[in-house]
């Protein structure tokens, strides 16, 4: 018998990750007008559907399944391939762009899925992957789905302009993602720099074609842009910067700062002016708050979420929202590059899934008051424990408790407004849930 | 043009995985480890599955006191599907035994290692003999040899053989046998109310919700009661039940108190079984009046409502007879049974044949269906529509059973037609 | 880049022709790399002069970071040698290692101003993973080795049906039969028989030659061992027909039934 591996086992009921399917998917689904084709089995498939059908509306009309049988791993899954071609054709499907991806049994198998779409005769433009679990999880099958695609679009040739730039390291599939997309162009936008494309968040295939036109890349989600960032500079010679998440009001201006170091802003004093007045709404805001319900306070903070999420949160939510004694942070997996404390400073410890684990199962002897900025899956297991006395806030998926039907981000100043609200109304009403305990 | 359904999935064999269905046979008995001999990101449906049984148990009112056992994955990465798996495999055993310290090691196996040929069987064998504990594996790969039901009846029946020895009975106990949400769900929770209103108590759940230090008790039981379902949930739970009762001596039933007719019937022979005739006999004419009143509540709304039944799924997981039972007894004008276009012909065959024993009944294919949903007042549907013009009832794979969940889906189709809001998809 | 693919049932003689071959083509002037595709990493021996120590699944199970120069090693006349590795018998997938192999070979950019790459492929098409190299973008022309046993035709049979597949729907095509003599009766008439009923031609027929086993106790190629000796003129002369070879074709496999009775026909 060998002896204890690398580590890195961990209970895996305690965290939850996707598979690099569905990662794979949701980089191309944050291409307009892209369909996705799975070539694998059906469970595979359908989580991975109900995955993305959180983060983007109709995604079973752009996310195909071939749905093979279990003889397809003997005798190969071309036929389903082909049935499945057949049937999008059939029913009009005209995609920009046709992903087909092969779970990792199928990918095993070794079907070649070029050869099989080259027969179908696809009118489409397609880019195939052999994908699935032996992959990774989200982040290896985004990272490895990018670059299959910009292998494929990239125009070499794109010159640099001035003061455009490029956002990595977005997907529509983190919790609000567009939303967070959407409020850094415009506050980037504002500073005056000009946007060639954020892949995997609502850029177009020719924006995409055009990365080269940028001067500056802004790495937002490491663990899904730096990958992206290093072909880009490998190709086009473009250098980039390991922004992090504009988080609160002062982060956001922390993050225009270090981008407009990298290269000048013309209009920064444009946001700073938006930042002031934002400011100093929420702050009258709050006083009154305060008057009525007391300080924003809590025994312990967690953080769970990806990594550059949870990390830069942190260091905002104790630098300008709440008080607390400690913050725990927990990273759902390993940065690619950066040292943790890099974002966070703020941070009493940081946990890294696979690593050094958040002991969950102590939760219930804590007495005191506790706010998690987290998801159903952390949630469900304080629940589990009895504990519903807790300010609870979702920034990641899943988000079972929660239904978000308006635009809400996370980032920048907007997203600031959002969060404080959040954080306020979940704790007003934990005070009236608890009245009468003291 | 036809109807079209939200999502399209295919109604072929072995379309699930094993591995869940290993997982959730002992995923709440304290003092087993399960490890999927998988990659990483297979335990997230595990993990989503357990996450989103949390939440409807919530939703329902109530609170999952208990939580799953360590689930561990040998994390599978590209070059252990060319150097095959074995020593991670060992490795993580290792991990499991060091870190729990279990009673019981359960061992699922994914589709990457049945191509790859890892010989699980021998990986647990030794670990048995190294660690002195057990070690279950399954000879069942992913999605590769079977489906979810084929982890779940594969690890139930290894307990049974491996764990249970005939003990004295106890009469006025029975066990439950199935999943269907656990204690917490809608079927454990209505068939204890039942029971425990002719004076039976539930000794407990099996498998997957009995601490595997409690197991032996399992033998003690008077009766089983299986909580049941359609295709082959039945098959497997009546093997299984058939199995305790071969070894253990303690006889069962496997019917599925589905819709109001079954559930009288299981009423009765609940009584027959456990020689308490007369206190069944009791339940079951309160229980009636029960279903009565709120039954004369409901017509005023639901009589002479224009309804159409879509089917799509297979006769297997679906049989049409309770909700036209339902229909009936609503007095719903069902003004035609829509076959989607998710079937192969075989399987349509089968469904069109278990329709015609209703020769009043009128049958539209999914191109001359669309017409018809424009006039109905209420679509019933085993697939969720595109159309989002109208007001559908998802029928889901595993119907709430007895008084209860009969009256919980009539409540829903009563308030679906008291809405004045047009659209939108409601599940029982 | 010429790309081609050797292939042939097992102990046919692949190797020893891939390497030959690779070297023939490096006299002639070329820049030539050769790929071994079979978990026994024993198709650039006779060019390194030693098995191959470090392969590239070896590299990319044991270290973070594979680097070109972890995998590629330079044999004879500087022949860019590479072995793409695999499990040990009787475990893990080997022909998952194949597409592995390939696909990292790729992502490092290795070949990159070679004039020939030459593939030596295990046995048969058995899996998707051995059909890779036959695959769009990787050989175009493919060679099959084989003598004229029944058993090592069948087995040709068999790879010519993975090639047509791949022939109908892209660029990769049939080279030819190479002979590689055993000794049987009639073989060269039978190989050319087969070859034709394949819709190919014998391109070459070697033959047997006690030169070609003691270059290969010496760790060395025939070109290397015995340059001079006319079972390196052989070599050499094949590697002109497979350089300028232009009749490509999408092969017709044979019945089971007719390759026994074309066998039995001319094996009296």
């Amino acid at each position: 018998m060998s002896k204890l591996g690398a580590g890195n086992w961990g209970d895996v009921c305690k965290r939850v990750d996707t598979c690099a399917l569905t990662g794979a998917a949701a980089f191309v689904a944050g291409i307009p007008g892209t369909e996705i084709l799975v070539n694998g089995p059906l469970w595979c498939y359908f989580y991975a559907l109900r995955y993305l059908e959180h983060g983007a509306n109709g995604m079973a009309q752009r996310f195909h399944g071939s749905q093979p049988d279990n003889t397809a791993v003997v005798y190969g899954s071309e036929k389903y391939i082909l049935a499945a071609l057949k049937r999008l054709q059939k029913e009009g499907s005209k995609p920009e762009l046709l992903f087909i991806e092969s779970s990792c049994s199928m990918s095993l198998i070794g079907d070649d899925l070029n050869g099989i779409a080259a027969k179908a005769g696809l009118k489409c433009p397609y880019v195939t992957m052999d994908c699935g679990g032996l992959l990774g999880g989200f982040v290896e099958g985004y990272t490895k789905a990018a670059l299959c695609v910009l292998d494929k679009c990239l125009d070499l040739h794109a010159q640099p302009q001035e003061r455009v730039i490029n956002i990595l390291g977005q997907t529509d599939f983190y919790l609000h993602g567009r939303d967070d997309t959407e409020e850094m162009v415009r506050l980037l936008c504002k500073a005056g720099y000009r946007l060639q494309a954020v892949p995997g968040s609502g850029s177009s295939l020719e924006q995409l074609r055009h990365l080269g036109n940028a001067q500056l890349n802004i790495v937002t989600n490491e663990e899904l842009g730096l990958p992206l960032a290093e072909y880009l500079q490998k190709r086009c010679g473009t250098p980039y910067i390991l922004a992090g998440l504009p988080y609160g009001i002062a982060g956001t201006q922390r993050w225009l700062e270090g981008i407009a170091k990298a290269m000048p802003a013309p209009k920064l004093a444009d946001v700073y002016a938006e930042a002031e007045s934002v400011e100093e709404y929420v702050t009258s805001l709050l006083n009154d708050a305060r008057c009525q319900w007391g300080d924003l306070w809590a025994d312990r903070i967690i953080i769970s979420g990806p990594p550059t999420q949870a990390l830069c949160l942190g260091e905002t939510v104790r630098g300008e929202w709440v008080d607390t004694s400690e913050l725990w942070v927990c990273c759902q997996r390993q940065l690619p590059h950066t040292a943790p404390k890099a974002y966070c400073q703020a941070a009493d410890v940081i946990y890294v899934s696979g690593e050094r684990e958040l002991p969950w199962g102590d939760m219930a002897q804590f007495k005191g008051s506790l706010l998690l900025l987290g998801s159903s899956s952390e949630s469900s297991l304080l629940y589990r424990q009895g504990r519903t006395d807790f300010i609870n806030c979702n920034i990641a998926f899943p988000a079972n408790e929660e239904i978000f039907l308006t635009n809400q981000p996370l980032v920048g100043l907007e997203g600031s407004k959002q969060l404080v609200q959040k954080l306020w109304n979940a704790y007003i009403r934990l005070c009236i849930q608890k009245q009468g305990e003291v | 043009m036809a109807i079209k359904t939200k999502r399209f999935i295919s109604s072929r064999k072995s379309c699930s995985c094993s591995m869940p269905g290993v997982w959730r046979a002992v995923a709440y008995c304290e003092g087993v480890v399960v490890i999927f001999h998988s990659p990483k990101a297979c335990a997230h449906v595990a993990r989503t599955m357990d996450i989103n049984a949390q939440y409807r148990t919530i939703a329902d009112g109530r609170r999952e006191d208990v939580g799953p056992v360590p689930l561990l994955a040998s994390q599978l990465e590209e070059k252990h599907s060319i150097f095959g798996g074995v020593e991670r495999l060992e490795a993580c055993i290792a991990y499991a035994v060091q870190e729990y310290a279990p009673e019981c090691l359960v061992i699922a196996n994914s589709c990457v290692a049945g191509v790859i040929g890892d010989d699980v069987e021998s990986v647990a064998r030794r670990a048995e003999e190294l660690y002195k504990l057990p070690v279950l594996s399954l000879d069942c790969c992913g999605f590769l040899d079977g489906e979810y039901y084929q982890g779940y009846y594969g690890i139930t029946k290894l307990l049974v053989d491996r764990f249970l020895q005939p003990l004295p009975r106890k009469a006025g106990q029975v066990l439950l046998l199935g999943d269907n949400g656990g204690p917490w769900g809608h079927y454990a929770q209505e068939v204890t109310r039942l029971l425990n209103a002719m004076g039976v108590k539930v000794l407990g759940q099996f498998p997957g919700y009995m601490p595997f230090k409690e197991l032996p008790k399992v033998a003690t039981a008077e009766a089983i009661i299986v909580l049941g379902g359609r295709g082959q949930t039945h098959i497997g739970l009546s093997t299984i039940a058939k199995l305790l009762q071969d070894k253990l001596g303690i006889p069962y039933l496997a019917e599925y108190p589905v819709g109001w007719e079954n559930t009288k019937k299981w009423l009765v022979d609940v009584g027959r079984l456990l020689g308490r005739e007369q206190e069944a006999a009791r339940v079951l004419a309160e229980e009636q009046k029960l279903f009565a009143n709120r039954l004369q509540d409901y017509l005023k709304v639901t009589s002479k409502k224009k309804t159409v039944l879509c089917i799509g799924r297979l006769l297997q997981y679906f049989h049409p007879e309770a909700v036209l039972t339902t229909i009936r007894l609503l007095q719903l004008d069902l003004m035609g049974v829509v076959l989607l276009n998710a079937y192969d012909p075989k399987e349509k065959q089968k469904m069109v044949q278990e329709l015609g024993k209703h020769p009043e009944l009128r049958l539209y294919s999914a191109e001359e269906g669309e017409a018809l949903l424009e006039e109905a007042e209420l679509v019933l549907t085993t697939h969720e529509l595109q159309n989002k013009q109208i007001k559908q009832i998802f029928l889901p794979m595993l119907p709430r059973v007895g008084t209860r969940g009969e009256l919980d889906f009539m409540e829903l189709i009563y308030r679906r037609l008291c809405s004045r809001i047009k659209g939108g998809l409601s599940y029982v | 880049m010429k790309k081609i693919a050797i292939y042939g049932k097992g102990g046919i003689g692949k190797s020893t022709t891939a390497a030959n071959l690779s070297a023939a083509l490096s006299e002639a002037g070329l820049k030539v790399c050769q790929i071994g595709c079979d978990p026994k990493n024993d198709s650039t021996r006779l060019l390194l002069g030693h098995i191959c120590k470090q392969t590239v699944l070896d590299t990319v199970r044991d270290k973070e970071e594979v680097l070109p120069e972890d995998i590629v090693h330079y044999g004879y006349r500087g022949i860019k040698c590479v072995e793409a590795g695999g499990p040990e018998p009787g475990v893990g997938c080997a022909g998952r290692g194949i597409i592995v192999a390939l696909e990292k070979l790729r992502e490092l950019d290795v070949i990159e101003d070679e004039d020939v790459l030459l593939y030596d492929v295990l046995g048969d098409v058995v899996c998707g993973g051995f059909a890779v190299p036959i695959r769009e973008g990787y050989a175009s022309d493919i060679y099959i080795v084989s003598s004229g046993e029944l058993m090592s035709l069948y087995a040709a049979n068999n790879i010519v049906k993975g090639i047509k597949r791949f022939a109908q729907r892209g660029n990769v095509r049939l080279g030819g039969i190479i002979g590689n003599g055993r000794n049987t009766p009639n073989e060269k008439q039978l190989l050319e028989a087969f070859a034709n009923s394949l819709n190919t031609r014998l391109v070459a027929f070697i033959p047997r030659d006690i030169v070609v086993n003691k270059a290969e106790n010496n760790r060395q190629t025939v070109l290397q061992y015995a340059p001079e000796s006319a079972q390196a003129q052989v070599y050499r002369d094949l590697s002109q027909i497979i350089l300028h070879n232009e009749e490509l074709a999408i092969p017709t496999p044979m019945s089971f039934e007719d390759l026994e009775k074309l066998v039995a026909d001319y094996g009296h």
